[in-house]
């Protein structure tokens, strides 16, 4: 039964680019632009991944005995008392093997992933390229939550979209070099196609088994975003976001590249899980990488670290040309900076995918693109790509790039905060606001909240979909109007969506009411997530005082998130409409539109539900690498001696009783800076207390700041653009001038000896050709007189050339 | 004098020779006709008697055939040609056949 | 003067007296009456030379048949001022004298050449290897060797070196008045005995000579002259069939290759003929001139 999980998933994942198939090449050639098919197709097909997905999942609860849910999570309930105990712990390591019991594996069995080959493309000696699946109950939810949404938006999109549905489409935000508008065919069908090869895409990502193929389908993602962000290409804002996004994923994606080939020189697989080839079967990445107890194997070896990768065979000649110790154990080895450095590239390539600092400034550029698909690409899946990654490749991270994770993450959701604060743009906040929610995200992950990390990433995803979905119904609504600052009041014209984003507003914001009904608290999704976050963040800054930065920007900023969410949604939806024309002309979505918000409302609100003890925490639970849950101590080599086998460690990572602890300590700040933060929004934009234009004027320097974005265009302007425009400005100059006058000159040169050739030719060889021709002609027209037509003068000729002969002949041959 | 092949050649000289100056001097085609029979003939009797007097044996006698044979279609082919040049020029004098001169 | 030469000089004058009439003669008609003199006196000749089939076939096909085309094409032209037309005297005159020039040409060329030595040039004779020679002379008979090397005692040998008989006996005595010398010397290379220098010999004694090394099997080669002289129908005719008995009747051995004739040309000339007879009647078929085609 287990392999049908695998199967289904399979399934779930390969539907999309058979309808991606289907939809570009039938669209392309259907007669009409009105036709609706295609995006019937891809609907079928996503919402069909979503069926099987869910299929897998109940597949996967009954082999595994629905242990997931039945089992209490290992320390979510554990007494206070007992976590002070723990964190007296020294090594944890040790320790970590009296909390999982012997039977852990039959106890644990819903923790265990599937992984396997699917299809196996080639083998280059020990190089094994396939195309392998890793299935644990991580990949599950991401499955249901990304066909899920992906569902809602393409339903969402049938009406969007609907006026691409015809032969002629006007873009009026285009024009021609004429000046105007550009006319083209409707393009719903091609729509529809990229956004199922973005899930085929999206799908693949999450499934694959190995690291080479999630770079394959990383970067088909970014092909789909591409495309989707220049949908409207004809747009010149729009072909250049796109370029932009591209460009920039680029940068990520070398560093990904890096970190690829580190792991393959050194571990010899790109397979995640346990990998066959052949009768042989090799450990994957992180078996290598970590123990059962989730422990780098790091050794003193000759003055620098060295970790040991276990369960590994070293190639013979590896093994007698490194150190003898290597050749005894036969075991690979990486330095251990090395393993940073591959670290460092993987996390690269998601800093670049997930927007996250310094790459973040493609992804409010991205919104150029459709509204459904900022909804689907640049909040709810793609750009959670990056920290999925960063999820799934937690066992290969170090302490060290697990620090520079968490103050990226740091740096990120500050800054985005802040910026969004001052965008009026509705498109523009909300991606601003994305920009952060993946910086908490990576924070989570960063200081060691694993679970809670992706928690983040799943609730976020619904509740920022919803939030771009509604933002959509209102740019349909008013006709293509994204800028806030002319909206207003809208809560009366469209309720449905008002109040839909009112979840979503609510659910970014973390807002919760501060007391359990029936041992639940009373709060939407995003509360819970945040809330993990903050208080992870809050305990490893007990452990690590000297990082208390990841502590409170996290916590200001889940303030200034709740100030510029409600912002929003008073600007968009409340007070006296600011631009009567536009009002007057916004109407409530149709129902193909709101449905679908209305679905994404629930899960919004409900898909984290019970928090901590909730099933979706308790299922991201299930995947959560060994040894995060222990936490472990910060080795200061310049304190403490250092044991010549433990290494060293930076920081120390706060155990899961530890975050416990001091979860409602957190939840009260985080519960108090969010209320803040919407009060404050309250009075300046409803109450009107004071006028926001007032306190933008005061602080005309630091408004201009933000509205430039913290001048990082222009710094990566000043910085790279204009340098790479110089020297390619240069290089042409080289070209044009050097090479193309060194072109010139051979062109020249050829010409001048083909005109003496030319000379050559006409005067001697035609001459000669000329002089023979005319000798003979003259020649034949002196001998013409001979031919008199007389025969017996011909008799008389022969007659005398017979005697001539022979007189010759006694001439020259006498006897 | 002994009767020999020189002095079967020298008749057959004489012959080819009286054919040639016939041929020469000939205004009438069928003048120029008779021409060519005595230079045949004077051929043959050169290759008959070279039959006679050398190992050539037979073989000088059955080209001789050959060539009375091919004579006489020669002078068949000769005199249609003959005849219409006669039609044509209604003389059979070769010097008024001229039109073929440079 | 035997006979034979006798009826030579007749036949010779008439053939050449009438061919130089022919050209002489003005007259169309005369001038094939002439032509008939000429051919005939030349089929006298072919007969005296032994080609018996040859000289009925001239007689036949010449003088009876394309001296008759003649004057039939004679009566068809000939009309009124055309049948005679004259060449000038002038013409004559140059055309005359090139046409001895020539003639002294042909005559200088076959006085010039020694025939009797080319004819066993021909057959290999002339120059024979010393061995072979030498191999032969042992069986020779004295009259033979003192023949062959020219002692020079005056015997008469004449028996043994008699393989003719029509013409011998003057032939014998010709050879002995003329051929006092040896017929071969030793080469300077001695290595090969050649024709003595100077040397001409009758018709009598090459025939001798090579019927003398005919009859040595070892010589691989065919008479240069048919021992029964004319009769030639039934040979011709066998050529003409492919087979040639006149030569390899006489042949050393059996597993020599046999002779070819002439059967394929045979074929070519009959399809010629036919060819050439409708050529001909197609070409002197009457035609019906138009007046616009008169120019």
């Amino acid at each position: 039964m287990l392999d049908w999980i695998w199967i289904l998933l399979t399934a779930a994942w390969l539907l999309p680019l058979l309808g991606f198939a289907v939809e570009v090449f039938g669209g392309y050639w259907q007669q009409s632009r009105r036709d609706r098919t295609p995006a019937l197709i891809a609907v079928a097909c996503i919402g069909a991944g979503f069926v099987l997905s869910v299929a897998a999942f109940i597949i996967w609860g009954s082999e595994t005995h629905w242990g997931v849910f039945a089992a209490e999570p290992e320390h979510g309930d554990v007494p206070a008392q007992q976590a002070v105990e723990d964190t007296t712990r020294e090594a944890a390591a040790e320790d970590a093997s009296e909390l999982q019991p012997a039977d852990a594996g039959q106890q644990h069995s819903y923790r265990k992933a599937i992984s396997g080959t699917i299809y196996t493309l080639a083998r280059f000696g020990d190089l094994k390229l396939s195309i392998d699946y890793y299935v644990d109950s991580l990949t599950l939810v991401m499955f249901m939550m990304v066909t899920l949404i992906a569902t809602c938006i393409h339903i969402f999109a049938l009406g969007y979209m609907s006026d691409e549905l015809t032969d002629e489409y006007v873009d009026h935000q285009a024009h021609t070099a004429g000046g105007d508008h550009v006319h083209r065919p409707g393009r719903y069908y091609l729509f529809f196609s990229y956004m199922s090869l973005f899930c085929f895409s999206m799908l693949g990502l999450v499934l694959a088994g190995n690291i080479f193929q999630v770079f394959i389908f990383w970067e088909l993602v970014g092909i789909c975003s591409y495309l989707l962000i220049g949908f409207y290409v004809e747009r010149h804002s729009a072909s250049t976001a796109a370029n932009k996004a591209f460009i920039m994923n680029r940068v990520g994606d070398f560093g990904f590249l890096i970190g690829l080939m580190v792991i393959w020189t050194y571990f010899g697989t790109f397979s995640l899980g346990p990998e066959t080839i052949g009768d042989e079967t090799r450990p994957g990445i992180f078996a290598m990488v970590r123990n059962a107890e989730g422990g780098l194997d790091i050794r003193n070896e000759s003055g620098s670290p060295v970790v040991h990768l276990n369960g590994s065979v070293a190639e013979a000649d590896d093994a007698g040309a490194a150190d003898g110790e290597a050749a005894v154990t036969a075991e690979r080895t990486i330095p251990y900076w090395l393993l940073v450095v591959a670290g460092l590239g993987v996390f690269a390539g998601c800093i670049g995918k997930s927007a996250q600092f310094p790459l973040q400034t493609w992804l409010p550029d991205a919104m150029e693109g459709p509204t459904p698909v900022s909804a689907l690409v640049h909040s709810a899946t793609m750009v959670a790509a990056g920290v999925y990654l960063a999820g799934r490749f937690y066992p290969v991270f170090t302490p060290d790039v697990l620090l520079v994770m968490s103050y990226v993450g740091c740096i990120t959701l500050f800054l985005a905060a802040t910026i969004a604060v001052v965008a009026t743009d509705i498109k523009r906040v909300l991606a601003y606001s994305t920009i952060s929610q993946l910086g908490y995200m990576m924070l989570g992950i960063g200081v060691a909240g694993w679970a809670a990390g992706l928690f983040h990433l799943i609730t976020h995803a619904f509740f920022k979909s919803l939030m771009f979905l509604c933002s959509g119904s209102v740019i349909i609504g008013c006709h293509h109007e994204q800028e806030m600052p002319r909206m207003g009041g809208l809560r009366r014209k469209m309720p449905i969506t008002a109040y839909t984003m009112l979840v979503g507003v609510i659910a970014i914001s973390g807002l919760a009411i501060p007391f359990t009904i029936l041992g639940m608290k009373l709060a939407f999704s995003g509360y819970h997530s945040k809330d993990a976050i903050v208080a992870t963040a809050l305990a490893f800054n007990y452990k690590n005082p000297v990082h208390f930065l990841l502590f409170l920007v996290p916590l200001v900023t889940a303030g200034i998130t709740a100030f510029y969410m409600f912002r929003l949604w008073f600007y968009t939806f409340c007070g006296e409409p600011r631009d009567r024309h536009i009002y007057d002309h916004a109407h409530e979505s149709p129902r193909v539109m709101t449905l679908p918000l209305i679905v994404l409302a629930v899960f919004a609100a409900g898909v984290a539900v019970g928090g901590e003890g909730g099933p979706l925490y308790r299922m991201l639970l299930a995947s959560e690498p060994a040894g995060v849950d222990v936490g472990s101590e910060a080795i200061d080599p310049t304190v403490a001696f250092i044991p010549e086998d433990v290494g060293y460690a930076l920081v120390g990572q706060p155990a899961r009783a530890e975050i416990h602890s001091v979860h409602a300590q957190a939840g009260a700040f985080a519960l108090i800076a969010a209320a803040a933060g919407a009060v404050l929004a309250f009075l300046l934009y409803v109450v009107r207390v004071v006028d926001p234009g007032e306190i933008k004027r005061q602080v005309g320097g630091l408004y201009r700041f933000l509205i430039e974005k913290w001048h990082f265009d222009t710094l990566y302007d000043v910085a790279f653009v204009r340098p790479v425009h110089r020297v390619a400005a240069a290089l042409a100059w080289f070209d044009r001038v050097v090479i193309d006058g060194i072109l010139h000159w051979f062109a020249n040169t050829s010409v001048r000896i083909a005109s003496w050739d030319r000379k050559v030719d006409e005067g001697l060889v035609d001459g000669l050709v000329n002089l023979v021709g005319n000798v003979t002609f003259r020649v034949g027209r002196s001998l013409r007189a001979v031919q008199t037509g007389q025969l017996r003068q011909y008799i008389m000729f022969i007659a005398l050339g017979v005697l001539s002969l022979f007189v010759l002949q006694f001439i020259f041959f006498p006897r | 004098m002994q009767i020999g092949l020189s002095e079967y050649l020298i008749v057959g000289a004489v012959l080819f020779v009286a054919g040639v100056v016939c041929m020469a001097t000939k205004r009438n085609g069928i003048g120029v006709l008779m021409g060519v029979e005595l230079v045949l003939n004077g051929a043959n009797v050169n290759f008959v008697a070279f039959a006679r007097y050398t190992p050539l044996g037979l073989d000088g006698q059955i080209i001789s055939l050959f060539v009375i044979v091919l004579a006489a279609a020669e002078a068949a082919v000769a005199l249609a040609i003959a005849l219409n040049f006669y039609n044509n020029h209604m003389t059979i004098d070769v010097d008024r056949g001229d039109q073929l001169k440079g | 003067m035997t006979a034979h030469d006798v009826i030579f000089w007749i036949l010779a004058l008439g053939a050449g007296a009438g061919a130089i009439a022919v050209v002489l003669t003005q007259n169309v008609v005369r001038m094939a009456f002439w032509l008939v003199v000429s051919l005939g006196s030349t089929a006298g000749l072919f007969f005296l030379l032994h080609a018996d089939f040859v000289a009925a076939t001239q007689l036949l096909i010449y003088v009876g048949g394309t001296v008759v085309l003649l004057i039939f094409g004679v009566m068809l032209t000939a009309r009124g001022p055309y049948v005679r037309i004259r060449s000038s005297t002038a013409e004559l005159f140059v055309s005359g004298g090139l046409g001895l020039l020539v003639f002294f040409m042909f005559y200088a060329a076959i006085t010039g050449v020694d025939w009797n030595r080319s004819t066993l040039a021909v057959a290999d004779l002339a120059a024979i290897p010393r061995d072979r020679f030498e191999e032969r002379l042992d069986d020779a008979t004295a009259a033979e060797r003192e023949l062959l090397l020219g002692h020079a005692e005056h015997e008469p040998a004449a028996d043994a070196a008699e393989p003719h008989g029509d013409e011998g006996r003057e032939s014998t005595a010709g050879h002995h008045d003329e051929a006092a010398g040896p017929f071969y010397v030793l080469d300077e290379d001695a290595n090969v005995y050649r024709l003595a220098p100077a040397q001409r010999l009758t018709t009598v004694q090459r025939d001798y000579l090579a019927g003398f090394w005919k009859a040595d099997d070892r010589m691989n080669r065919p008479p240069g002259i048919d021992k029964r002289e004319g009769g030639t129908a039934r040979p011709i005719g066998f050529s003409f069939l492919g087979a040639r008995p006149d030569r390899d009747l006489g042949r050393a051995s059996a597993d020599a290759k046999l002779s070819t004739g002439y059967l394929l040309p045979f074929e070519i000339v009959s399809v010629h003929l036919l060819v050439v007879l409708i050529g001909a009647a197609y070409l002197a078929r009457a035609k019906r001139r138009k007046p616009a085609d008169e120019t």
